[in-house]
């Protein structure tokens, strides 16, 4: 596989290798060079700067870098694998059910609905917990609680799904 | 002076009361919960003490097991340093039983300064300028309600009892107020123990401008100079400067004054800050005392050259202040940023994780106070404060730069930092020009998230991102033959 897309805030960018250290970078031919100092650290050479790159966190095709104090964040995928799933999105838009999901890691204080209550979009469900603050949850959708899936008091991983709405 | 300070908290704070120990040739000794035993401040003083609990803030928060502790192990002074212990007027009360020295205030200081309500009436008695609001703690929705009515929406609730923001409530009318109410009491409840709130009248975009203190046991007392500390997420602030680019000397004059009085007219000693908010017509009002040090106290140092730790712990022991007010001058300009494991593209909801890999930037005028290390464990349990970046320049702008300069050399991995955000902050013509109130993050940072903000970054980091993802993917999906052979990957089909 040697062609790959990114993604990074919904720009996408196309890379091509051409050879090991020849690439082509959204139609501009480049030539690079890079050394992994660790898990953590890569040093990248584009043309003639090297830059200094900290991989803040990755999560199989989502990756965070921090390169001179800018912070971004990314997901990548091989270019196959992207014209699948553009595929497949386009088949699925007919979806309603939209999920309330932890924004955060925290301790699930109260949950201010119950299941078949309707709500309107911007109602506080959730009281959430997390380093010491108390944060408000607030409905992503108007429609009717079809299912909640935490009790309150437990603790929550970012991105759990809280409660589902139809 | 003391023989050995026992250290009841964590994270940075510590380690710089550590630090002024070790500068001052006296024992260190801290305590710290199994969830933060690969915590720097374990691993920095000489001496630490397991608290068992599944609680997490309990080895920091139990009177009775910190006070014997101390007594243990031979301490003859606990310095609490900010948040935990450090304003809990009981604590100090059993401690000042036992001989041992609290490194701050009285406890009767803490009494008064720590309730909002009585801090705000006897400003009030003795002509310090306050928030208009309630003088008395309100006692149910009911109530609140009507003093709404009164003085007219937008309000603030608070906790009678806290800071840190902790408790907060802008209320806009009358709808929000009681959910507010609620919340507000809530957190104030399991923060500090006693669900009280008062209101004070929202004042209009003011800067939150404050000032910082030393007293003796002796009687007298000096101010430190001001600090700016308007650029605040969550109320809870994130960059501060001394001097503050807003004021003019005169204001200064005012208000170091009038925190010199608060000071006084509490019978305060030790080191404290007094916190104003001052409005576009340079009116200042007292907004509360902070009987403790402050997270920003390093921006004070950079620009005074008094080390402020050193002089509580010297106050704590008897001695007198080392400087007379003629001899503390404001040198030159400093900035602090608070680096915390915050998303800003999350509304600041706190990143956790491992630190995996930590370079701090270095060079002429750079200062960092930190409370990690590699492998230090970020958890949900503790504030998100990871680390401070101090600058000092010969004024605002090379304070500034250097800053700039030092967030770039910055790195952090295994969680996600508000160091960006930070540096869009520097960069902001509203930063730039001091125009700014406190609620510049709400007005001009949220509504460009998420990613709004980061649409400027410069087109040569998004194409080194794109181009290291590309090659760390590839080297995924590919098969490497041999540990020699880094050039030359064979590659096998992707089969995911």
């Amino acid at each position: 596989m040697n062609e790959f897309v990114v993604d990074i805030a919904n720009n996408k960018h196309s890379i091509k290798f051409v050879e090991e250290l020849k690439l082509v970078f959204n139609e501009e031919p480049i030539e690079i060079d890079f050394s992994k100092i660790n898990e953590h650290v890569y040093l990248l050479k584009i043309e003639d700067k090297v830059y200094d790159i900290t991989v803040v966190f990755s999560d199989r095709d989502k990756l965070g870098f921090l390169i001179a104090g800018n912070y971004i964040e990314l997901k990548v995928k091989t270019k196959l694998r992207d014209k699948a799933e553009e595929v497949l999105k386009n088949k699925s838009k007919e979806n309603h059910l939209r999920d309330l999901t932890s924004p955060m890691p925290g301790l699930l204080l109260k949950i201010l609905k119950a299941e078949g209550d309707e709500v309107k979009l911007g109602d506080n469900l959730v009281v959430l917990e997390a380093m010491k603050m108390e944060n408000n949850l607030k409905s992503p959708a108007t429609g009717k609680i079809k299912k909640i899936f935490k009790k309150p008091g437990s603790p929550v991983e970012k991105d759990d799904v809280i409660l589902s709405i139809e | 002076m003391f023989k050995k300070i026992l250290i009841p908290n964590r994270g940075e704070i510590a380690v710089r009361i550590i630090k002024a120990c070790s500068e001052l040739g006296i024992k260190s000794a801290v305590v710290y919960s199994q969830f933060d035993k690969n915590s720097l401040h374990v691993r920095t003083a000489d001496e630490a003490y397991c608290i068992m609990s599944d609680k997490p803030n309990e080895a920091y928060l139990n009177h009775s097991k910190i006070i014997e502790l101390a007594i243990k192990i031979k301490a003859d002074a606990i310095h609490p340093g900010y948040g935990f212990l450090s304003e809990n007027a009981k604590f100090i009360e059993s401690l000042e039983k036992t001989g041992i020295s609290f490194i701050g205030p009285t406890s009767h200081s803490v009494k008064i300064m720590g309730n909002k309500t009585e801090a705000r009436k006897l400003m009030s008695m003795h002509g310090v300028p306050i928030v208009p609001g309630s003088l008395e703690a309100v006692k149910n929705l009911e109530e609140a309600v009507e003093i709404g009515e009164s003085i007219g929406y937008p309000i603030m609730l608070k906790a009678s009892a806290g800071g840190g923001g902790k408790g907060m409530r802008l209320v806009k009318n009358r709808d929000e107020l009681e959910s507010s109410f609620e919340n507000a009491s809530n957190e104030v409840e399991k923060a500090f123990g006693s669900r009280d709130v008062f209101i004070e009248k929202y004042i209009l975009n003011p800067k939150h401008i404050e000032v910082q203190i030393l007293a003796d046991q002796q009687g007298n007392t000096v101010h430190l100079f001001e600090r700016e500390c308007s650029i605040q997420r969550r109320h809870q602030k994130i960059i501060e400067e001394s001097p503050s680019p807003s004021i003019d000397d005169n204001t200064r004059k005012k208000l170091t004054q009038a925190a010199v009085k608060a000071a006084k007219i509490s019978g305060y000693r030790n080191a404290g800050t007094i916190e104003f908010l001052v409005d576009s017509g340079m009116n200042f009002y007292f907004l509360e005392m902070n009987t403790r040090l402050q997270v920003e106290h390093p921006v004070t140092e950079a620009v005074t050259g008094i080390d402020i730790v050193k002089e509580q712990i010297k106050i704590a022991a008897g001695n007198k202040l080392s400087y007379r007010q003629n001899q503390i001058k404001i040198n030159a300009h400093a900035l602090e940023c608070r680096i915390c494991s915050e998303d800003g593209n999350r509304d600041f909801s706190p990143s956790t994780g491992k630190i995996l890999h930590h370079r701090m930037p270095s060079g002429a005028g750079i200062r960092i106070d930190r409370g990690i290390d590699l492998h230090s464990d970020i958890t949900i349990y503790y504030d998100s404060l990871l680390s401070k970046v101090i600058t000092w320049g010969k004024d605002r702008g090379e304070a500034l730069a250097r800053m700039k300069r030092a967030l770039n050399e910055y790195q952090i991995a295994g969680v996600v930092t508000n160091i960006p955000v930070c540096k869009w902050i520097l960069k902001h013509n509203k930063f730039i020009d001091a125009s700014y109130s406190i609620n510049f993050i709400n007005d001009e940072f949220q509504p460009n998230t998420p990613d709004k903000w980061q649409q400027n970054t410069p087109e040569e980091y998004v194409r080194a991102a794109s181009v290291l993802a590309a090659i760390i993917k590839r080297k995924r999906i590919t098969f490497v033959p041999a540990a020699n052979c880094h050039t030359n990957w064979s590659r096998i089909e992707e089969n995911e």
